[in-house]
């Protein structure tokens, strides 16, 4: 073996006790580290595999907000067909674009996607209207393949989860809490305080607001 | 196994290393398999490349996985819900609007609605002796051909003469009818109202939005059809719809405004009727052309010779002008009175340039979609180079100096004004020599590795070797936009996305 060779061995070995320390044995139901509760916080990735890719001191892709074309797109594919529209029908998207920032390339040549106050009170109007209507057709709806929010009633916990991949993109396995524990408190905290027979309807509403102005939906 | 069993393994690693060690500077990167980054790659492929969220599903199939198979991957680039993100990509790129723009004359029915008041205009109106009146809402009385017409006298005490109206199939909506006064119905908007806009209909409004759909549709259809992306800007191909087909063959000259003629089109335009929006027919289109740089909604939404070189090079070889650190020269400064742009102080750090850019422009006409044929506009017309002209027929000519530098250009096609002979030649082989010089030297291959990546990302922080590397595999992919796109979104930096970082 040359000098050289040995030389080489060392980042060999280097690699080989590399994260040692932080492997564990996970699958899909138990990722016990490395949990992503949203699309920003810093993680480390806890389960290794050498790729090779160019040096380059450039970053990755950052973070984005939605685009309101995503939105215009998205929503109805989320809400069985239904969007942000007035009382006449009109789409508010459309409506809006200008004030949201859509580019027009007249007047505005870049569409804005900073998470504005503007932007975010609007989206607060969005999420109520979408909400109310979802919330009330889920609870008479009697196929669950076909609820949009309230997957299940009964099992609240189960619906939060579902709540959370569909909206979020982020995955609460069944051993774990962790990611639906406020959309949980939120939940009960409003049962408890509304009371009476709207109750229900009320904290899936709330809930459903809670999901749909959440930074994890707006940002990916 | 635990590590240490797998060691001998890595003995070897030193003799891979030496036997494929390549001088390319490499880096480890951490890549976690964990289901939830899987999942946020998943989240920014789908709107990246469908514009919504991926299905429950989707993200089940992800996390049973612990990665996006490639499949699933390939299945988003071959979506129709892709080619709607590339014509939003390409409406950002071309900054593809030209909804402003107005067919406002006397083509136009702009009154009535043709239910309970019949359509007319005010330019016949006015003509037929009826002045901001419109017709009776009565059936038309014909005698010897012409409209019967009844007159009376209105509140201001003048007289005024009515025709009724006739029952039309308007070429928008043939299959239905409308009221149209009589002598609008027979007069210059021809059959079934064919020449001119209707305000009440939005034709006009149609039009202006088949442009742009004819320009963004180009890139799809190329990406559809697999053809190289540099057809984009050197194909001599297009495509026509409806509106468009019915515009060209019968609205063309009836623009006041906007100077529309001879748009260097071989044969004839493929009829298609108007109200069939989503037919699109292909037309072969002159020497002259170059993809999308000559298409009408190009040409109308950058109207001037500089704006139309000015967003190529912003578009195609992310170079913007910009103007000289420490802003441009005091207006009171002399040196302003330098008639040519390319020498005058403080423009010309972007007019060197953009000055002999444009002219590859120069046989299309400003403000307006003509072409200006090579045998029919020589560069130099004698007839235009004194001191008496015929102003109509050397209109396209540069006829009055303003300055002393100036006057040996007389007689010249105004986009020979100061440019040299070798910039001579950008004016007769037009934009398709910009085009072609651009790919040749790589410089749109990189450019739209750039504009793609911070389409995605948000940002243009690739290092410029990732961005060659990128590059070079869309080249190499004779310039599929497919491959570079996959490229893009399976490279490091898109799919670990923050967590991507360097050594």
């Amino acid at each position: 073996m040359s000098r050289f060779q040995v030389v080489l061995m060392i980042p060999a070995l280097l690699w080989l006790f590399a994260c040692e320390g932080q492997q564990v044995t996970k699958t899909a139901d138990n990722p016990s580290t490395g949990y992503i509760n949203d699309h920003w916080s810093r993680i480390q990735p806890t389960q290794k595999k050498t790729i090779r890719t160019q040096v380059s001191p450039s970053y990755g892709r950052l973070g984005r907000r939605l685009t309101l074309a995503q939105l215009r797109t998205m929503i109805p594919k989320l809400f069985d067909g239904m969007t942000w529209e007035d009382s006449r029908g009109n789409n508010l998207f459309n409506r809006y674009a200008r004030t949201l920032g859509e580019a027009d390339y007249i007047y505005l040549t870049s569409t804005n996607r900073q998470a504005t106050a503007l932007f975010m009170k609007f989206m607060d109007d969005m999420a109520t209207n979408l909400c109310d209507r979802a919330v009330s057709k889920d609870l008479a709806e009697k196929d669950e393949s076909k609820r949009m929010v309230v997957l299940d009633q009964k099992d609240i916990d189960r619906t939060l989860r579902h709540l959370r991949l569909k909206f979020h993109t982020i995955y609460v396995p069944e051993s774990t809490n962790k990611g639906i524990k406020q959309l949980r408190e939120l939940y009960d905290n409003v049962l408890t305080q509304t009371g009476g027979s709207s109750s229900t309807s009320r904290a899936w509403r709330s809930v459903c607001y809670a999901v749909l102005t959440a930074p994890e939906f707006f940002a990916y | 196994m635990s590590r240490l069993k797998i060691l001998p393994v890595f003995l070897l690693i030193p003799f891979a290393f030496t036997t494929f060690w390549s001088p390319t500077p490499q880096a480890q990167v951490c890549e976690s398999k964990e289901p939830h980054l899987a999942l946020q790659y998943l989240r920014r492929l789908s709107l990246d490349l469908r514009g919504y969220l991926p299905t429950p599903n989707e993200a089940k199939e992800v996390i049973k996985a612990q990665k996006v198979p490639e499949k699933m991957i390939d299945t988003m680039l071959d979506s129709p819900e892709l080619l709607k993100q590339l014509r939003d990509y390409h409406r950002d790129l071309l900054w593809a609007n030209i909804g402003t723009l107005s067919f406002d004359n006397d083509w136009r029915i702009n009154k009535g609605n043709g239910k309970d008041q019949p359509y007319w205009s005010s330019y016949t109106a006015e003509l037929m002796g009826r002045p901001d009146t419109s017709c009776l809402d009565k059936p038309a009385e014909f005698k010897d051909g012409k409209p019967v017409t009844t007159c009376s006298t209105n509140k201001e005490g003048t007289k005024v003469c009515q025709e009724g109206y006739v029952m039309v199939k308007p070429y928008y909506a043939p299959d239905t009818e409308v009221k149209v006064c009589a002598f609008d119905a027979q007069g210059r908007c021809g059959k079934n109202l064919e020449k001119c806009q209707v305000d009440n209909a939005k034709t006009q409004q149609t039009i202006t939005k088949s442009l742009i759909n004819q320009l963004v549709m180009y890139a799809e259809s190329l990406y559809k059809s697999k053809r190289p992306y540099t057809d984009l800007i050197t194909a001599k191909d297009m495509y026509v719809n409806g509106p468009l087909s019915h515009f060209m063959r019968h609205q063309m000259n009836t623009l006041d405004g906007i100077s529309i003629g001879d748009m260097n089109i071989k044969g004839d335009i493929p009829v298609v009727a108007f109200h069939k929006q989503e037919e699109w027919k292909s037309v072969d289109r002159g020497t002259l052309h170059s993809g999308i740089l000559t298409m009408p909604a190009y040409l109308l939404r950058f109207a001037s010779n500089r704006g139309r070189a000015d967003r190529f090079y912003n578009s195609f070889l992310c170079k913007p002008f910009q103007a000289p650190p420490g802003g441009l020269p005091p207006g009171q400064d002399t040196c302003h009175k330098e008639p040519n742009l390319q020498k005058r102080c403080g423009c010309k750090y972007c007019h060197a340039t953009l000055e002999p850019a444009a002219a590859h422009w120069g046989r299309w006409l400003q403000s307006g979609i003509n072409a200006l044929d090579l045998k029919k506009f020589q560069s130099f017309n004698e007839s235009c180079a004194g001191s008496r002209v015929d102003r109509d027929k050397c209109k396209h000519y540069f006829t009055k100096p303003s300055h002393p530098d100036e006057e040996r250009y007389r007689g010249y096609l105004k986009s020979y004004l100061f440019l040299t002979d070798r910039m001579r030649k950008n004016v007769d082989e037009g934009p398709i020599r910009l085009a072609k010089q651009s790919i040749e030297s790589g410089a749109f291959s990189t450019c739209a590795t750039q504009q793609l990546w911070t389409w995605f990302s948000g940002t243009n922080n690739l290092h410029k070797d990732t961005i060659q590397e990128i590059a070079g595999a869309f080249k190499g992919s004779k310039y599929s936009m497919r491959t570079l796109i996959k490229t893009i979104v399976t490279r490091p930096e898109y799919r670990l996305g923050r967590l991507h970082t360097s050594n």
